[in-house]
């Protein structure tokens, strides 16, 4: 894949329409934003006022679960989003932001997330000379129960980037779009609920194959 | 016992230059930070930290400016260290567009520091650098101002330490070894990956890919960090991956 070179104009999606990424305090957002502009997508930075406006969204996030939950209720963030997926626009949460899409999290307690999609954050346990918190690659095991959609054309040895000490177990494996093996474990990579999805790895710096996850996004 | 190890290279910025030391001190000019670090991610380098190595000496930080005009160019991630100070300094960065910072200096004087930017920005942010110098046999001491000032402290219980106030990963390097390619401390990471769970990234002196092998095999380095070589040219990324698959070891793309 070729990067558009500076003075190059970068497009918005087809028919102009909004990529917002939520700006809730917890997150590498310019790390995000820069991922989307390499993959054609001019994205804006969006609060509680302006989700509404958005045609597609995405809830970055670097940090703790109850803090991130505390800083969306505490920016009204929260009645924004649950309106912005009733309307079935798609929504991408990219690491924490994926954990919160979920209904709990014990991390440092235990804290109700946004039960966009049933199940829990747990903690990876520690076991002999497997590292935690899980900061590498790996690649990814497609849940051939589903349509392509998010992961469309991403190859069984593309590689993504992960950091986390938590992961996403949904309640239903139907909402499992991908896993990926970590030591002795098998986790959940990516995950879906409707217009609502999300990846536990970072496609903004997973090179590549991340970019092409970020551009497909904005196709969906 | 990991899936794949993560190859980084290590930039170190005096200025406009990247420059190499020996024993971090007598430092050559090797290229250019932008072009440098831009052409490694073409060639598949897994995670790139530039360390500012003049900053600590003079307090402030300098590579705001350079993380901003090459994270537009480099997706995966950028690591940042050298000089930095305070919560303030870790916003300015990460909004520039690092992924991580490198603590070392600040975090012995104010191991707080550590906490709060955990806290703060998550551990996954934080990386604290250990470098440190062998004093005898299964004793290193811990520095700071890049190789400069004793600690007087363990630096194997420093690492325990760092762990325990929320360092997300530990960036180790020998300051004997640093730019010698005389071969990775060994002894040293071991002692250090036995008493802690987060990841340790092994550094300084890698000699080849069976050096860097060993690391991971034997040391459980979760990641290792390639100077010297790749700056001088010794190996490429890829002759680095394809070395390091046929000593049994994994890497992207590899």
């Amino acid at each position: 894949m070729v990067y558009e070179p500076e003075g190059v104009k970068i497009l918005d999606n087809c028919l102009n329409k909004i990529t917002g990424v939520i700006d809730y305090g917890l997150g590498n957002l310019y790390s995000v934003m820069r991922g989307l502009k390499a993959a054609g997508i001019s994205a804006k930075i969006v609060s509680a006022k302006t989700i509404s406006k958005c045609d597609y969204l995405v809830l970055p996030g670097v940090g703790a679960f109850g803090d991130g939950m505390k800083k969306i209720k505490l920016l009204g963030i929260l009645d924004a989003l649950n309106d912005y997926v009733e309307t079935e626009r798609p929504l991408l949460g990219i690491c924490l932001g994926t954990q919160l899409l979920f209904t709990r999290s014990n991390e440092f307690g235990t804290y109700n997330g946004l039960n966009f999609i049933q199940g829990e954050v747990k903690e990876i346990e520690p076991c002999e000379n497997l590292a935690v918190p899980h900061v590498g690659w790996s690649s990814l095991e497609k849940n051939e129960t589903h349509d392509a959609g998010l992961l469309d054309g991403i190859k069984q040895n593309d590689e993504f980037y992960f950091t986390h000490s938590y992961s996403c177990v949904p309640a239903c494996e139907n909402n499992i779009l991908s896993w990926f093996k970590y030591g002795p474990y098998k986790l959940v990579a990516a995950v879906i609920n409707k217009n609502v999805m999300g990846c536990q790895f970072h496609p903004e710096l997973s090179s590549h194959p991340g970019i092409k996850i970020l551009k497909q996004f904005s196709e969906l | 016992m990991i899936n794949k190890m993560r190859l980084l290279t290590h930039l170190e910025v005096k200025g406009s230059h990247v420059i190499k030391g020996i024993r971090m001190e007598g430092l050559r000019k090797v290229g250019v930070p932008e072009k440098m670090s831009v052409k490694y991610f073409n060639d598949g380098i897994d995670e790139i930290v530039f360390t500012d190595i003049v900053a600590s000496l003079y307090g402030r930080h300098q590579l705001t400016d350079l993380i901003k005009i090459v994270a537009e160019k480099i997706f995966v991630p950028l690591a940042v260290g050298g000089g930095v100070r305070s919560i303030d300094d870790f916003h300015k960065l990460l909004r520039a567009g690092a992924d991580k910072i490198h603590l070392n200096t600040e975090a012995v004087k104010n191991p707080d520091l550590i906490i709060k930017a955990a806290n703060t920005f998550g551990s996954q942010c934080v990386v604290v650098q250990i470098q440190a110098k062998k004093r005898k046999e299964g004793y290193w001491e811990a520095y700071t101002e890049n190789g400069r000032e004793r600690t007087l402290m363990d630096a194997v219980e420093w690492a325990q330490k760092v762990e325990q106030l929320g360092a997300g990963e530990i960036f180790l390097s020998s300051v004997d070894r640093d730019g010698t390619k005389l071969g990775i401390d060994h002894d040293f990471l071991k002692s250090v990956t036995d008493k802690v769970s987060i990841p340790v990234i092994a550094s300084g002196g890698t000699k080849s890919a069976k050096d860097v092998s060993k690391a991971v095999i034997e040391g459980n380095a979760n990641a290792v960090a390639v100077a010297n070589l790749f700056h001088f040219n010794t190996l490429t990324i890829q002759q680095m991956k394809s070395e390091l698959l046929k000593n049994g070891v994994r890497t992207r793309g590899c």
